[in-house]
This record gives C-alpha cells, structure tokens and sequence, in this order.
C-alpha cells in the first residue's frame, strides 16, 4: 500500500488558489522529491496531507485512510518554517516534542542519547535552543521529525543551512531510512540533491502537477537531440551532427543531431574517424536544474508515468 | 489524553520556572506581608501605650475614682498614679517611674483646661484612660446614679444591629462580607487573566517561533487547546493560591495585633459559588484568548485585543461602590448576567446581598453557555489561524471560520 496518495486536490483561501489540481502517489521505502517554484503549491500540499488544513476538493489518502489521529504519530515532519522552544534547553525542547509523538521520557532520552550523540549535539544539550547555531538548530529540528520512528518522513529544505559534512550526515540518514522501508518526501531547490537522493519526483506549478515520474525517465524526457564527447585529436565532419559546441574548460564537446539522427549512428560515425580518440561518449541529460528553469518559466506540463 | 496532560505539564513547568512568573506570584504576597510586618512594627514603636501616668489632681476631680480592668480584646487602661504636686510628678518623671504626667487645674470643671507633659501625644490607651478616669469623676460629682453613671460611661455598649426584617446581625459582618467579597473578585481576575493572559502569549509565541507547526502536526487542535488550558488554568490558580494563602496569613498576623481587624468575621462560605463561577468564566476567557491568538499576527497585537475583554470583566470591580451599595439595583443584576462580567459581579452581589436563586441559575445557565460557545468557536477560528504567520485574520475569514467542518 503507497503510504501517501493524493489525487485530484484543491485548495484555496480568500480569493488565492493555492493547490489547483494535485495528483501523485509517494511508494513505500521510496526518496520521493516535491518541487516547485517558491508558491507553487508545494507547502499547502503537504499541509493537507498532514491535516493542517483540508482540501477543497479531491481526497489524501495516508496510510490507506483520510489524515487524522490515527496517522500522526507514523509521520515526521520538518517544516520549511523552522521553530523550535528557543528558552527551553536542547533535551528538554527534544523531550517535549517526542512525547507529543506518544513517546514516554524516559525512551524520549534513550533514543534521544543515540541521535544527539551522532549529530554532533552531546555536548549541547543543556544550552538554550536559542543560543545554538542555525544548523544546530536544523539538526536538532531533524531529530525530532525522526525520533518517534516514522514510517513517513516529510523534510522540507532538510539541507538549508548545513555544511557539507552535515549534508552528509543527512543524506545518510535519509538513505538508511529508505534502506529501512521508510518512506521520505523531501522538498527542496538544490536539485542536485534530488538528482542524487531521490528516485521519482513530482513538480508543482501555479498549484498544478507540471512534472511527475523517475528522475532518468523527465531527464531523459527533457533530453535535447544531443550528445556529449570527451576524447583527443582532430574531429572530422560527422553524418547527421549539426553543430559542435565545446561545453566548459575540460575539452567536452555537446554534438546537436539532425532530427532523426540517433546517437547510436553518432557513435559509429565517431568510432570510424582516425583522427579522433573518443574517450567518453553520452547521451546530453539536462540537469534538473536546468529542467527546473525551464518548466517553472514555461509551465510545461510533462507525466512520465511511475 | 494523554497528550492533553503532556501538553499541560510542559507550560506549567515552563511557565512556572520563568523569572517573570515568580516575581508576579511571590513579589506581591511578600510586599503585603513585608507591609502589614512594617506597619505592625511602626504601630507597636510609636503607639505603644505608657507604662504608667501620673497625675496631680487640684481640682480633687480624681477623688475616689478606679479604673476598672480593660475587657479581653479592647484598649487596656493605663496605670494611673497620683502625686501631691508638680514637683513630685517631673521628678518621677525624671526617674522613668511614670511616662507623663497630668496636671489637673483646681478650674478643670468649669474650664476644661488640663496640661500633659511628656510626649508630644499620649498614646490612644494613654488617652482612653485618663478621659475614663474624668469621666468617673465627673459623674460622680453630678450625683447621677449608678445605672445612669453606667450608661453615661458606655451608651452604646448594648446596640443590638438588625435586618430591616428583624433579624439579628453582627455589626461587623458587612465589612467582613465586602472584604470577602472582594477577595473573592480579585482570585477570580488573577487567576482568570494570568491564566488567560499566559494562554495567549503561548499560543502567539508558537505562532511567531514556528513551532505550531510540528504541535499541530503532533496533535489534535483540541488536545493542544485543552492541554494549554488546564496547564495555564492551573498556573493562574497557583498564583491565586498563594496570594489568597498570603492575605490569610497577613490578615491573621494584623488580627493578632491589631484589634479591630480580629473584631471583623470573614464569612468565607460567601466564596463556595466560585467553585462553579471560575471555571466558567476561565472557559469563556480562554476560548476567548484562542481565538485571539488565532486572529492575531503578534503578541503586541493579541494584548490589544484582550485588553478590551478584560475591561468587561473588571467593570463590576471598579464599580464595586455600587454593587455593594445596591447589590440588587439595575447595574449589578444586568452585570451579573452578562457573561463576561458574570463571574466578578455574582461573587461581589452574593457577599453582600441575597440573590434570588433563578438570578443565580439564570447567570451560571448564561455563562456554561458562553464557555461552550467560546471553547467551539475558538477551535474553529483557531484552526483557520494557527498557521497565518505575520498576517491578521479578515473579519470575513474569521466568520467563515465558524462556519468550517
């Protein structure tokens, strides 16, 4: 059973609409990535999956039911909105939190002692929030969406404010949770983290679903007639290649095909010139980024499928 | 439930360990108690009766005369000495034998004139002893007979104070009951406005920190609501609690030195309807305050707000003149069945005066219903608000909001 389904939702308020028309599937033990430009919809999705407010329109399926009582403590969440106790002391703010997740204190502390531990914030924990640092801060709104053990996990830009090291401690985390069955739903703008964590995507605009699929099947969707050279010598005219253009200061060359041309004869004609040693040869994906720029400009509207 | 306890356990604590908190609780009991120790201390060193008082008697006025013990819990008469002339007087006065000393001048019936040497001003037993003493000698020089001379010395010792029904009363038992009355007024604002006042610093601070976030995705609105309400209900109480201890304790102390407050009965039974009034009115209260909090973009704000219901519910305090005076006029009733100012307004009129019982119903049947209209209302508007960062509620999105599944 998909933890999260959400087909066909709505929702507005006063005269703003803020989800059109939303529609996806998040599967169990899946990095599922929500995109979208700043307003698109994204954080009232999530409300409405999370009951803080209710559609208009259309159903949310989470764990096989309407959001209520009964799927809370399952779900973790951290917010894009960050907010923690900041007169309160790290333990005692963490302690709360948990036992508002149905944890007793004293496994608050026993699981709390482990996370803090390996989050660098042992030593912290008597300090008041509000004299951590902002990625203390963000760790520690981290461990509490997780310490009650969610079969969901909702991030919001779970990375903003990190350091590398800390990024990968997240990353890590986040894998050993899908590796775990646990499902992840991750909001953010560094797409090359998506490109990295997640293994589908759903991105919203102007409140509608634009993109939905596997992050190679939009790539591969969005993929201009083009492939990508690496290699040394002198390149001779090629059958079907338009133009050549050098990307960047390493010697890579982007090949546009003629319409029809595929890039397996590309490869053939490249393979029988002498005078060229072909040392990498791909398919040009666009980034995602680039994906990005291009639909939350256009608004283009591509399903890939599961 | 359980989450409901967790909820209130965590802002008593928090609330209760905050500097803010403790001073407001402790800071006032310890300046009332601290005060009524210092004016104890002042009373007991600058009215502190003489040890004994002399006097020199031309007039013979003094002849004869006793004075009689003090009764249990009034002024205690002061020794009074006599001696032969001034000159025998200052020099027991030099000696600290006497205090002061009295000269009464051969014409004293006919002018009135007497000197006192000594202190500026003789203390009030001081005073009360020597105009005892004269007025015994006077009676007994007008030839009045005893029983007269008895009445004369005390014509109001046998006043026997009734209700215009005809009932005895005692004298005293109005100050009692006005003292209660507004005793009773005063836990009620404390402990209402802390509580409400704490209530929607909380829930506006968890607006403007962003925590609401993660607490309404944790629990049910009702739960959080509920959980601050009866962790903050009880706050206001505990401070309620200590001051009231507080007053007990000042008042006891002030009774074992001073004697006309132990002369006034507290009739505290005049109390047992708030048992039924306080919770009430905090329900209305705090659903108010929820709502607020929800409407509301920062705490400054949502003070405004309050501000204004809390004047309601203060107007049967600051016309308390009138309530006492008329507990049953036209003010008091339409006072003590609105239900903002219900609860203050019933207590001040059943200390004083006697509510017709279908009042008293009709006033706790108005107030369970606007506890409950308010505690609806607020988690629907609360609902619609919590999550409305920097930004006021509209009207219209507020009214909307009632009307929300």
């Amino acid at each position: 059973m998909d933890p999260l389904i959400i087909d066909q939702v709505a929702k507005s308020f006063a005269q703003t609409v803020a989800v059109r028309d939303v529609s996806f599937r998040v599967g169990q033990g899946e990095i599922f990535a929500l995109l979208g430009p700043n307003g698109a919809g994204k954080t009232t999705t999530i409300r409405m999956a999370l009951d803080i407010f209710r559609p208009d329109r259309g159903t949310i399926a989470l764990f096989g039911k309407s959001p209520g009582a009964q799927a809370r403590d399952r779900v973790g969440y951290l917010p894009e909105e960050r907010g923690l106790y900041r007169n309160l002391n790290l333990l005692d703010c963490l302690v709360y939190l948990a036992g508002l997740k149905g944890l007793s204190a004293p496994e608050s502390h026993r699981r709390l002692a482990g996370w803090l531990e390996r989050f660098d914030l042992a030593n912290h924990t008597a300090k008041k929030v509000g004299d951590l640092s902002r990625g203390m801060q963000q760790k520690a709104q981290f461990i509490a969406a997780l310490v009650h053990e969610p079969d969901l996990l909702i991030v919001d830009e779970p990375f903003a404010a990190l350091d590398p090291v800390n990024t990968r401690l997240i990353k890590d985390v986040l894998y050993e949770l899908a590796a775990q069955g646990k499902t992840v739903i991750m909001s953010t703008h560094q797409m090359h983290l998506v490109e990295e964590l997640a293994e589908r995507l759903v991105m919203i605009s102007r409140g509608e679903v634009v993109l939905y699929g596997t992050v190679n099947e939009v790539r591969r969707q969005f993929a201009a007639n083009a492939v990508l050279v690496e290699g040394h010598g002198r390149l001779e005219r090629l059958p079907g290649v338009t133009a050549v253009e050098p990307q960047g200061e390493n010697g890579t060359l982007q090949l546009r095909l003629e319409d029809g041309a595929t890039p397996q004869e590309v490869f053939r004609a490249l393979a029988a010139q002498p005078a060229y040693a072909v040392e990498r040869f791909a398919v040009a994906l666009p980034t995602l980024d680039e994906i990005f720029v291009q639909v939350a400009g256009g608004g283009r509207v591509r399903e890939v499928g599961r | 439930m359980t989450r409901l306890l967790w909820i209130a356990r965590h802002e008593y604590v928090r609330h209760a360990r905050r500097r803010g908190f403790l001073l407001a609780t402790f800071g006032l009991p310890l300046l009332v108690i601290g005060g009524v120790a210092l004016l104890i201390l002042v009373l007991a060193n600058t009215l502190r009766p003489e040890a004994a008082i002399g006097y020199v008697d031309q007039s013979g006025i003094l002849d004869g005369v006793t004075i009689p013990a003090a009764a249990a819990g009034e002024n205690s008469f002061v020794p009074l000495r006599p001696f032969p002339d001034e000159a025998a007087a200052r020099a027991a006065l030099d000696a600290g034998a006497v205090d002061a000393f009295a000269v009464i001048p051969a014409d004293y019936e006919a002018t009135g004139a007497l000197a006192v040497y000594g202190p500026e001003r003789l203390s009030s037993d001081g005073r009360t002893t020597l105009r005892a003493a004269l007025d015994r000698g006077m009676l007994a020089r007008s030839g009045a007979s005893a029983e007269v001379a008895a009445r004369a010395l005390d014509p109001l010792g046998e006043v026997a104070a009734r209700t215009p029904a005809g009932a005895t009363i005692d004298p005293q038992l109005p100050i009692g009951r006005g003292a209660v009355a507004i005793l009773g007024s005063l836990i009620f604002v404390v402990t209402v406005f802390s509580s409400a006042s704490y209530l929607l610093q909380a829930l506006v601070e968890e607006k403007e920190n962003r925590t609401m976030e993660i607490v309404t995705t944790s629990v049910a609105p009702a739960a959080l609501i509920g959980g601050k309400t009866l962790g903050l209900g009880l706050l206001g109480l505990t401070i309620a609690l200590v001051w009231a201890v507080s007053a007990g304790v000042a008042w006891a102390v002030a009774g074992a030195f001073i004697a006309p407050v132990r002369a006034v009965p507290l009739p505290w039974s005049a109390l047992l309807p708030a048992v039924l009034l306080l919770p009430l009115g905090y329900l209305v209260f705090a659903g108010l305050m929820v709502a607020i909090s929800a409407v509301v973009s920062s705490a400054q704000e949502g003070q405004q707000f309050a501000g204004v219901a809390s004047l309601l519910a203060f107007l049967p305090l600051m016309l308390s003149g009138v309530l006492l005076a008329e507990p049953d006029g036209p003010i008091a009733t339409v006072l003590s069945l609105f239900p903002l100012s219900a609860p203050v307004a019933m207590q001040l009129r059943l200390a004083t005066g006697a509510v017709p019982p279908w009042q008293f119903v009709l006033s706790v049947g108005l107030l369970a219903a606007a506890a409950g209209l308010a505690v609806w209302g607020a988690a629907r508007v609360f609902r619609t608000g919590m999550l409305r960062y920097g930004k006021r509620l509209s009207v219209r999105e507020t009214l909307r909001a009632f009307g929300a599944r």
